[in-house]
């Protein structure tokens, strides 16, 4: 018997709203955030032309004794009466690392949410949906060395720490992208799944050449590269003394007169990572920090597809 | 040097307020908003490059705001220059401003427009107009002489306007250097700190020869300009002069008078119609033709009917300047002449020809009345009412009698001398001859053989009017005996054939005398049997006894007219004959005292009378009269006599051709003159001329310039800043 799976508008719209950051970032905790972000997505897959790319249970069956009663759908019996489980897709044992760049230009907020509280509720997402899956996931905390390194685990409590680890998560005042890259990719030494979020703000040709060093060392690798809306549009009005987060550095323009070759040279440095990406097989995806988490959950579920 | 001024010199603070943009500019950059940004290394490069230009542009938007302000103020405070003066006059500078106005007699000339004055006193207007609140103006005119029409320059300018609206052209000339002189002298003490002149004038004429040198300091920082009046070419004939017989115009006899008149036009020719009138009648007429720039004289021949000093005037068809289209004149007309002969005993001197002579006809009426007197019973009371005195060539002479002789012709008489009689006869005149001065006496030549003639008759001078057969006959005289003449400034009037001079005429005080290098009688010569030997008596007689040569009759308007009356012998005197008696009967040369008893009342040509009184100038007794203002004739009346003087315009006006204004800088010697040709324009050139060329108008374009710049680069950088 095939499970009534009740869907309303209203209901679309709230499963919707999770994937907005603002939103999300207003829920309680870090868990009840990466929650409803991997359920409100999940939930529009299921309506979605993604279907092909659900991973969560693929039918019901009848419940046979010895079936864990964690997989009984309690909402299918409450209507039916009868105990169905939940058939599940093979379980596969990936080792995924979460690398979140907390340097201090991380630190930076436009209008909306920073890159690293973004960072942080994409990376706490990735997470849930990977020990969600029965994947491991790992967290690593980067400036220009490795601050926080927990190792790929699928155990629930290892959620519990990553969660934890990234509701407390704060920038540093230090950047320097490449050098941790290389100093990651040194510490993995399983191949897996490493998960790059990064505003990217150090010299391309050395941040390439540490996302290399996971390819060397044969891990998969997704680059979501995460800007605020505010740095790839340089969309200010007033005259203004711009200050270096790191440096403190201080220029003094009018955003307007430069503001369409700003744009320029950030597409030109975008498409450039891009393009050598590329070329590395490395995933890589633009973000925003208004982006709605589900692009940046389908690249992930994308790449993990094809990972087996 | 170039000189900066400013009318409105308190705005000039305005200046100040050029500094609030720059100040808005600073605060601004000190409110600017910090913005925390993430990474520079794509702003900085890019904000380098791009910043460049736009801190450019920024801060010619800023110097351009800075500059309209400035520009701003500045004109409000009505700034102008002036080329060759090189003060800072402060806004508030007053100015005395000194109006000369020429009032001669060209300025009369007249045209649609009104006279040439009225068009000086419409220029004077409009500068009166440009003048500004607390300037003090005064009118000065001139022509022989400058008269000031305030003791001080006033304030208002209504009352000036007044006294220009009613100032008259005279009839004098203009004299520029006197004027010139009283006007910067005026100026030099005026109390305002800038002075300045304006000539009004047609300029017509010449400065004149003789031009002060002081002028230059006198001038000082004064501002001269000189506003040439237009007038109206037109061809000026004028009538310069009447030329009246020298000597005395006997009553029906004809009398020769030259009338010399002028074009004054340098290119075309002109007609002329003259009209004589003599003692309120007509007499003659004549039409000429007179070329470009010429001058002509033509001949009139008066017979006057009436014994009187009669008053003449010349008339042609009046012009556009009618003052000198007419020229007055006297014509004394002797009823008959009172001549004394002082005659030698016997008739060695030709004494009887001469009686003869000038009283042919001993009954009837002549025109001499002779007297004859011995020599050596001959006294001063002998010459009262003679004319010519007539001396025989052996008429012996004392010293005294000599005097009294010298005297009378200085006095204004005439006297014939007859030489060549004898040695002794004329040695003892040669002590006549030395009081007189001006011809000596050799002494006798005696033709051993053959005789001298007259040579070179022309009908000219004393043998004017003598026909060429008259003349002819006249040089058949043989003379075989005369008296060698040296004229010592005398005039030759005959010579002989051999060149020497046989009839002499010299001046001495006011009179003048002959004298004949022969004498009358038939032993030297023969001229007492010849048919002109009464003419040529007669003649000379006549042009001894003219009045013109006594007593002056012909003035200029402003001159002092002064008529010798004859003196009233004072009691107990039977006459004067000495020098030492004029001196012991107290009456003294340089002294002008009152001759009693005897009123004298002038009648000027617009009929007014003014009662004068005779007072003695050295040994004359003479009547003034100084307000000669108008031409005409002046009857002065008195004792039973009439003196009439002719007062006429100096002609020197007539040239109405305007002098060349570079050479009357020049020549005065006076600093940074300026010129006014439109006499329409003197107010603006008045502003101009004191405060230099006002920019205002010129910074006015020019800030709104700049504002249409700076609205547009404003506006550019606003359409590229996000609304």
């Amino acid at each position: 018997m095939a499970p009534r799976i009740r869907t309303l508008a209203s209901r679309d719209a709230r499963m919707a709203s999770f994937l907005e950051p603002e939103a999300v970032s207003r829920l309680r905790n870090m868990e009840l955030r990466a929650r409803f972000v991997v359920e409100g997505f999940l939930q529009g897959l299921h309506r979605s032309p993604y279907h092909g790319f659900s991973v969560e249970f693929a039918e019901y069956r009848q419940y046979i004794p010895g079936d864990a009663p964690r997989y009984v759908d309690w909402k299918v019996y409450a209507k039916t009466d009868r105990y169905y489980v939940k058939v599940f897709e093979e379980e596969t044992n990936l080792k995924g690392v979460i690398l979140l760049d907390k340097s201090a230009s991380m630190g930076f907020a436009g209008k909306g949410i920073s890159k690293l509280r973004w960072g942080s509720l994409l990376a706490a997402a990735l997470a849930f949906l990977m020990i969600k899956q029965q994947d491991a996931a790992g967290l690593v905390l980067f400036d220009d060395a490795i601050r926080e390194l927990i190792p790929a685990r699928s155990v629930r409590g290892q959620l519990y720490q990553v969660l934890r680890t990234l509701e407390h998560v704060q920038p540093s005042d230090r950047t320097k992208v490449s050098e941790a890259l290389h100093a990651v990719a040194e510490r993995l030494r399983r191949r897996g799944l490493c998960i790059l979020i990064s505003d990217l703000f150090d010299d391309p040709e050395a941040v390439l050449r540490g996302l290399k060093h996971f390819r060397h060392r044969q891990h998969e690798v997704i680059v979501f590269h995460v800007l605020d809306d505010l740095e790839r549009s340089f969309d200010y009005r007033d005259e203004a003394r711009f200050v270096d987060l790191e440096t403190q550095q201080e220029i003094r323009t009018q955003p307007w007169f430069i503001k369409r070759e700003y744009q320029q040279r950030v597409e030109a440095w975008s498409r450039e990572l891009s393009q050598r990406c590329r070329e590395q097989f490395i995933d890589y995806v633009p973000m925003t920090t208004s982006t709605p988490f589900d692009r940046a959950l389908l690249a992930y579920l994308n790449k993990r597809s094809l990972l087996g | 040097m170039f000189g900066l001024t400013f009318l409105n010199a308190l705005f000039l603070f305005g200046l100040a307020a050029g500094i609030v943009p720059i100040v808005i500019h600073l605060l601004q950059r000190r409110r600017l908003k910090r913005v925390e940004f993430s990474d520079l290394r794509f702003l900085a490069p890019l904000n380098q490059q791009r910043m460049r230009s736009l801190n450019l542009r920024r801060l010619l938007l800023l110097l351009l705001r800075v500059l309209i302000i400035l520009l701003t103020a500045f004109a409000m405070a009505r700034p102008s220059v002036r080329g060759s003066f090189s003060k800072l006059l402060p806004a508030q500078a007053r100015s005395t401003v000194l109006l000369l106005v020429d009032t001669s007699y060209s300025m009369r000339t007249e045209s649609e427009a009104g006279t040439a004055l009225d068009a000086a006193k419409n220029a004077a207007g409009h500068l009166l107009d440009a003048l500004e609140p607390g300037d003090a103006v005064q009118v000065m005119t001139f022509d022989s002489a400058p008269r000031s029409a305030f003791d001080t320059a006033v304030h208002d300018v209504e009352l000036a306007r007044r006294h220009l609206a009613e100032l008259q052209p005279s009839h004098r000339t203009t004299v520029w250097p006197e004027a010139l002189r009283a006007a910067l002298t005026a100026l030099s003490i005026a109390h305002e700190p800038n002075t300045e002149l304006y000539v009004f004038s047609d300029f017509a004429g010449t400065l004149g020869d003789s031009l002060p040198s002081d002028l230059p300091a006198l001038q000082g920082d004064a501002r001269v300009g000189l506003v040439p009046v237009a007038v109206e070419t037109f061809v000026n004939v004028s009538v310069d002069a009447v030329r009246v017989p020298a000597g005395a115009v006997l009553l029906e006899e004809p009398a020769r008078i030259g009338v010399t008149v002028r074009n004054h036009a340098t290119d075309v020719p002109a007609d002329c119609a003259l009209q004589v009138e003599l003692g309120g009648e007509p007499k003659a007429e004549a039409s000429l033709r007179l070329g470009a720039a010429a001058q002509q004289t033509q001949e009139f021949t008066l017979v006057a009917t009436r014994a009187d000093q009669l008053a003449g005037t010349v008339r042609k068809r009046a012009d556009r300047l009618p003052e000198d289209d007419v020229r007055h004149f006297v014509l004394p007309v002797l009823a008959q002449l009172r001549v004394l002969l002082v005659a030698g005993e016997g008739n060695a001197g030709g004494s009887f020809f001469v009686a003869r002579a000038l009283a042919p006809m001993r009954t009837g009426k002549s025109s001499v009345a002779l007297v004859e007197v011995a020599a050596a019973r001959f006294s001063s009371n002998d010459l009262e009412d003679v004319q010519v005195a007539v001396i025989a060539s052996d008429a012996h002479l004392t010293d005294g009698q000599a005097q009294i002789l010298a005297e009378f012709v200085h006095d204004g008489g005439g006297a014939v001398l007859w030489s060549g009689q004898s040695d002794t006869a004329d040695e003892r005149n040669r002590g006549l001859l030395g009081l007189l001065g001006e011809v000596r006496l050799r002494g006798v030549v005696r033709q051993q053989q053959g005789y001298v003639n007259f040579a070179d008759l022309r009908p000219s001078g004393l043998l004017a009017g003598f026909d060429a057969a008259e003349l002819r006959v006249l040089e058949t005289v043989r003379f075989t005996r005369y008296a060698e003449l040296t004229p010592a400034g005398a005039r030759t009037l005959l010579k002989f054939t051999g060149g020497q001079a046989a009839l002499a005429v010299g001046d001495h005080g006011a009179g003048k005398y002959a004298v004949f290098a022969f004498d009358a009688g038939t032993d030297g010569s023969d001229l007492a049997l010849s048919s002109m030997f009464l003419p040529l008596v007669h003649r000379t007689v006549v042009e001894l006894a003219g009045e013109t040569g006594r007593q002056r009759l012909d003035y200029e308007v402003g001159e002092r007219i002064e008529v010798q009356v004859p003196i009233a012998a004072p009691a107990g005197q039977a006459g004067i004959e000495t020098e030492e008696r004029w001196a012991s009967a107290g009456i003294p040369d340089a002294v002008e005292r009152k001759v009693t008893d005897q009123a004298y009342v002038v009648t000027t040509p617009n009929g007014r009378q003014v009662a004068v009184e005779a007072r003695y100038i050295g040994r004359r007794a003479v009547l003034a009269y100084a307000a000669t203002d108008e031409p005409g004739h002046y009857r002065f009346n008195g004792g039973g006599r009439e003196f009439v003087r002719a007062v006429n315009v100096n002609v020197r006006e007539s040239d109405l051709r305007r002098m060349d204004l570079g050479e009357f800088e020049s020549r005065l010697g006076l600093d940074g003159v300026e010129v006014v040709d439109d006499a329409a324009e003197i107010g603006r050139h008045v502003r101009e001329a004191r405060h230099g060329k006002e920019l205002y108008k010129l910074i006015v374009v020019l800030v709104l310039l700049l504002l249409t710049l700076e609205l547009f680069m404003a506006r550019a950088a606003r359409e590229a800043a996000p609304s």
